[in-house]
């Protein structure tokens, strides 16, 4: 499957629909980053939440530095507010 | 002799939407309201519907514990009648009308609590309180019947213990087999339920079914999964997202007898509280990948009415504009414009 990236801030109600989800695949990330299917139907969602476009890597270089300062915040933590906060953020790669 | 049909041809039916095996396979989830107040780790669970649900207190760091309660509309969140002090990780229900939060942390000092609230739909008012303060266990129920199952105890490990609360009291009743913390529950009253994953504290992928007197083990979830939310009734019921190996955004729908994965979450979280049942549900808060507590909403709808799906089966589907015939396992797509 291809994809298409973007960033967008998620206003709320209906910043995708249920009809939409069922169109394209979509998938939001930290950095307000999402993966959209490329598809007529997700270029016209990211239309219509102001998408900026992002290549992948400048996409998976947001997820990163979000995943980065989750992790300065949580080693900046107490053990005991470590362990009320769920485990260290962990790196990972976008599709 | 040409036949007819080879011909005249054939006529491909045409769908709005692509077939599905039951409605539930149909199903979606939309963003819904933003939360004013990101967090995670509520202290009310089985909260109400898509269109009347409750966000109550929570955890968002290096804040910590939060008395913030909000109630949803369907479209948006609205702060209501706080909790008397800061409060998360607690196993309550209900809904906006009524609700219990019982056990949890305190916000100061930070230390795990046996107490009760219960809301009335406008204010919180003390109750009693359980035997073992815990905190992040798993629960299911409504307002005036639940049961806490495990969850942390400080200084030492996971608690087996579970309580039943009646709307007025909190019994102790029989033991989890195995303690764990962060487990979905799935129920709606304290005779009835399960408890899915959780952390053991590896990522646990083991059910456990409540029949109102005793624990028993039933078919593990697909896959390990620690920190998700249960929304529906036992027999009926759905595990959504959660973290094991990063957050997940699934939708893991239980029928009484298989697991079976529905849609994904728009954004995969662990630790959200939700709502609503396996046709009309509420997903809300919970944290991503960064760890940061979320403000995002996300509702599903599964359609009442849909195209059963038929293995051969030719159509075009006119909302995405592709020609598609139905294999074993999904729609394969021959062209598309």
């Amino acid at each position: 499957m291809a994809y298409k990236y973007c960033t967008a801030t998620n206003w709320g109600k209906d910043f995708f629909t249920a009809e939409e989800r069922r169109h394209f695949y979509l998938r939001g990330h930290a950095g307000n980053v999402w993966v959209v299917g490329d598809n007529h139907h997700g270029d016209e969602w990211i239309g219509k939440t102001s998408g900026v476009s992002k290549t992948q890597a400048e996409a998976q270089a947001i997820v990163d530095g979000e995943v980065e300062a989750g992790q300065a915040v949580y080693d900046a933590l107490s053990a005991e507010q470590q362990s009320l906060s769920g485990s260290r953020p962990v790196k990972y790669n976008l599709p | 002799m040409a036949e007819y049909k080879t011909i005249k041809g054939f006529t491909v039916q045409s769908l709005s939407a692509d077939p599905a095996s039951s409605g539930l396979a149909g199903g979606v989830w939309a963003s819904g309201g933003n939360l004013n107040t990101a967090r995670f780790a509520f202290d009310v669970y089985q909260s109400g519907t898509q269109t009347a649900s409750m966000a109550t207190g929570g955890y968002d760091p290096p804040t910590g514990s939060v008395a913030i309660n909000e109630t949803y509309n369907g479209t948006a969140w609205t702060e209501v009648g706080d909790l008397p002090e800061g409060k998360s990780n607690a196993m309550g229900c209900g809904t906006t009308a009524a609700a219990y939060t019982g056990f949890g942390l305190r916000a100061s000092p930070v230390v795990n609590v046996n107490t009760t609230e219960t809301w009335n739909g406008t204010s919180w008012t003390s109750a009693n309180a359980g035997s073992t303060a815990r905190r992040h266990g798993g629960q299911f129920g409504a307002a005036t019947q639940g049961i806490a199952a495990s969850g942390f105890i400080e200084p030492g490990p996971r608690s087996p213990a579970v309580e039943s609360w009646d709307g007025t009291n909190w019994t102790e009743v029989a033991e989890m087999n195995t303690p764990r913390d962060a487990g979905a529950g799935i129920g709606v009253s304290n005779t009835l339920g399960l408890i899915a994953g959780g952390n053991e504290p590896t990522v646990s992928a083991k059910v456990e079914h409540w029949n109102g007197t005793s624990w028993t083990e039933g078919t593990d979830i697909p896959a390990a999964i620690g920190g998700a939310v249960g929304i529906g009734p036992s027999t009926n019921g759905f595990v959504i997202g959660g973290g094991g190996s990063g957050e997940s955004g699934l939708t893991r729908y239980w029928d009484s007898s298989t697991w079976t994965e529905l849609a994904d979450l728009g954004t995969p979280r662990a630790r959200m509280s939700g709502g609503g049942t396996t046709t009309s549900g509420v997903i809300f808060g919970g944290y991503q990948a960064d760890g940061a507590g979320m403000v995002t909403t996300e509702e599903w709808t599964a359609p009442a009415t849909f195209t059963p799906l038929n293995q051969g089966q030719v159509y075009y589907n006119s909302t995405a504009d592709a020609f598609k015939v139905t294999g074993p396992a999904v729609n394969k797509t021959i062209t598309t414009s």
